[in-house]
């Protein structure tokens, strides 16, 4: 069920702790890499590998909630599980708004741990492939014309091919051209497929 | 001469040795023989006789003089007393018409005496023995002289006394002196007697050779039953070697001593004396005796007692309530081992699952949980330690040691608190005699409240450093101790604090007792040692101790 690339990055300060995790994920087939600090972690991490990160909270240096502001920061996000010593609210509540996927106590349960990196895992999937996809919108949309993007724009906006014309100080006919052209680059089956595209490109659609 | 000399036998068996005595004997002799001389060589040989007589007699009155006495002689039917020249001073001015009776004489004698006198007389008159008496006189200026007398009577052939020849020598001196000596010693036994201090002599085996009544009393003995034991005996076996040794060196080394020791008590409880010896020295400087002065300090040791377990009790209470403070990070400590243990045997069930099973991984998985549980009831192990309620144990320590098990305890509190600590610890650091337990607590005290101080920092500024080294103190070359230091960089005391700093309850934070490092403080004080805050440049206080007392061979 996991892509064989997924990778499960744990960081804990603690061998022990390390050791036991890394075998709990790897008895269910998961591919782990272990670091001992989060400095470690960051100095090797690759955004381009697929998977999440089981973090510990309390490390010395840099703890688990700056590790995950560096990732944001960095523009390299990946979900983190968080196990924590100590029942803290408000650092789990930072946790979360920062995007954690799960924030469990220690000693945590193999359920619990591998319910919330599979969780955790099939985000990150889903996160790239929306990547992906979008990446691939933009691709497309690099290949239009002037014209032709300024015709998908008012086309996304709901407007008719008339009212396109008149806008664009051309004929219905040459709009029409444009317009099939624009379907066709784009690889939209559908209006409603070419909205979409254009949402997820992020512009602006008054087409619900 | 063989007769003098066997005269002084009897003078001796009769009267006992005394120079004064023998000399009136040998007087006595002298005018026994110069009488008998003078009788049977009355006529015939008188003139030689007279002579001779003479001649003794000028010896005789030298003799006489040297010697502070003076002779008599009683004719009893004349009733009639020939005094030597020098004994009319004593007696007064002559009697009118000269002659000088033997109520003349007891006139002169001290009214509470005179009896006494009289009856010597009349018994030697009556038995012909020796008339031998000490009594008073008291002169014409009222001055009451001393005197001894001395005397023989002799017979006609019918045995009745004719005449008494005597000597008076004036004791009056040798009296003052023996009145003054009783005097002295009975205000000295007085002194000793009514004591409520236990006074004792004993020898260097500790047998006593003197006790005074105090010390009867305390022990519940006869001064009979006591001199002639062992007062060594008397204490308890545990503390007998101790009070040896001491006892040896005030005995060899002739010095004085204050020491304590347990006492049994006659009815069977221990008590608490202290006493101050010192040695009596006889004439070659050699101990022969050695003296003691003590006291019960029974009650004030069990007040010293209660003291100190008001003090362990509080520093308990102290040590919990740090301990308590730590709580949080004591559990994440304690659940670190834990939730390996569990994710291992977790791990360990699903390769159970498994076909096949991989037996080395299991078998690695059960060594590490073997491990990890060890490491738990490490944590409780320590807990444990700082949590008991212990007596003081003093034993040899070494400070990094104690530095390394307290940040063992600190660890997940320094860890959430995101406080770095940097350790500088001397390598050849020199061991000190301390109570383990009571040196993490110190140490625990200072890093909580230095954690406290810097909570307001930012996050790279929250550093600690603890560093040990040997020092030599600079005002006396002799005096090694070691030092710790403690230095964070928190919000510095302010002026006016940093005085308060040790004080009870003085605390600038909202939670605490402010108690810690007043604690703190009493634990250095109880290792000869001293803690004081300082503001550094840059960074905040240095709490260092310095336990003065530095095991000489430990390195």
């Amino acid at each position: 069920m996991n892509s064989p690339t997924d990778v499960v990055f744990v960081v804990d300060d603690d061998p022990s702790v390390l050791k036991a995790l890394s075998r709990l994920l790897r008895s269910e087939g998961l591919e782990v890499h272990t670091f001992r600090s989060a400095k470690a972690f960051l100095e090797q991490h690759d955004p381009s590998i697929p998977g999440c990160l089981v973090l510990d909270v309390a490390m010395p240096e840099i703890n688990g909630l700056e590790l995950q502001n560096a990732l944001v920061s960095a523009g390299a996000p990946r979900p983190i599980v968080f196990i924590t010593g100590r029942a803290d609210v408000p650092t789990g509540i930072r946790a979360m708004r920062a995007g954690a996927v799960h924030f469990l106590m220690k000693p945590v349960s193999d359920e619990d741990l591998l319910r919330a990196v599979r969780e955790a895992l099939n985000k990150d999937r889903a996160a790239r492939q929306e990547l992906a996809e979008i990446a691939s919108i933009q691709a497309r949309l690099a290949t239009l014309t002037p014209r032709e993007r300024q015709v998908l724009e008012h086309v996304v906006e709901g407007r008719l091919n008339k009212q396109i014309a008149g806008e664009l100080g051309t004929v219905e006919k040459t709009v029409k051209v444009h317009r099939a052209r624009v379907m066709h680059k784009m690889r939209a089956l559908s209006l409603a497929d070419l909205v979409r595209m254009a949402g997820r490109a992020g512009i602006p659609s008054n087409i619900p | 001469m063989a007769w003098i000399l066997a005269f002084l036998n009897e003078a001796e068996s009769t009267w006992g040795f005394d120079s004064g005595r023998i000399a009136a004997v040998v007087v006595l002799s002298v005018l026994q023989t110069v009488l008998i001389v003078g009788l049977l060589i009355h006529r015939a040989q008188r003139k030689r006789a007279e002579q001779a007589a003479r001649e003794a007699g000028d010896r005789l009155g030298l003799a006489l003089r040297a010697a502070q006495m003076d002779t008599w002689d009683w004719d009893v039917r004349a009733n009639q007393i020939t005094c030597s020249e020098c004994a009319t001073p004593k007696f007064g001015a002559s009697p009118p018409g000269g002659r000088f009776t033997l109520e003349n004489f007891l006139s002169c004698v001290h009214p509470d005496d005179r009896k006494t006198v009289q009856h010597a007389f009349e018994q030697s008159l009556a038995r012909g023995v020796p008339y031998e008496k000490e009594f008073r006189v008291v002169r014409p200026d009222g001055k009451v002289l001393w005197l001894m007398g001395y005397a023989r009577v002799f017979q006609d052939e019918g045995g009745k006394p004719i005449r008494m020849v005597g000597v008076t020598i004036d004791i009056t001196e040798r009296k003052l002196a023996q009145e003054a000596l009783r005097e002295s010693e009975a205000r000295y036994r007085n002194v000793v007697e009514t004591q409520t201090e236990l006074i004792c002599r004993y020898l260097p085996d500790t047998t006593l050779t003197f006790v005074n009544e105090a010390y009867c009393r305390y022990f519940g003995r006869s001064r009979d039953e006591l001199i002639g034991t062992k007062f060594i005996e008397l204490i308890p076996e545990s503390s007998r070697m101790s009070a040896l040794q001491i006892v040896e060196s005030v005995a060899t080394n002739s010095s004085e001593e204050q020491y304590e020791h347990e006492v049994l008590r006659p009815d069977g409880s221990i008590g608490w004396q202290q006493w101050r010896d010192h040695a009596l020295l006889d004439a070659d400087g050699r101990v022969t005796e050695i003296q003691a002065v003590g006291r019960d300090i029974t009650e004030q040791r069990r007040a010293e007692l209660q003291t100190q377990q008001q003090r362990l009790e509080l520093m308990h209470l102290s040590r919990a309530a740090t301990l308590g403070e730590l709580s949080g990070a004591l559990a994440h400590e304690l659940n670190q081992p834990l939730a390996a243990i569990l994710s291992n045997a977790q791990a360990a069930q699903r390769h159970l699952w498994k076909n096949p099973i991989d037996v080395e991984e299991v078998r690695e998985i059960l060594n590490d949980i073997v491990e990890d549980d060890k490491r738990a009831s490490e944590v409780l192990r320590r807990l444990r330690g700082l949590l008991t309620k212990g007596e003081t144990q003093m034993q040899t320590v070494d400070l990094n040691e104690v530095v390394r098990d307290t940040l063992r305890v600190a660890r997940a509190e320094l860890l959430t608190r995101n406080v770095g600590v940097a350790l500088r610890l001397a390598s050849d650091l020199h061991a000190v005699r301390g109570d383990r337990v009571q040196l993490q607590q110190l140490l625990l005290n200072l890093i909580v409240n230095a954690c406290d101080a810097m909570a307001g920092n930012a996050p790279d500024e929250r550093r600690l450093i603890i560093s040990t080294r040997n020092c030599t103190a600079s005002d006396n070359g002799n005096e090694k101790y070691v030092e710790l230091v403690v230095m964070d960089r928190g919000v510095g005391f302010q002026p006016g604090a940093l005085e308060h700093v040790f004080d009870a309850f003085f605390t600038t934070k909202e939670t605490g007792l402010g108690l810690g490092l007043t604690i703190a403080r009493s634990i250095a004080a109880a290792h000869s040692g001293r803690l004081w805050a300082e503001i550094w440049s840059g960074m905040r206080s240095g709490c260092s101790r310095r336990p003065a007392r530095v095991h000489r061979g430990g390195s």
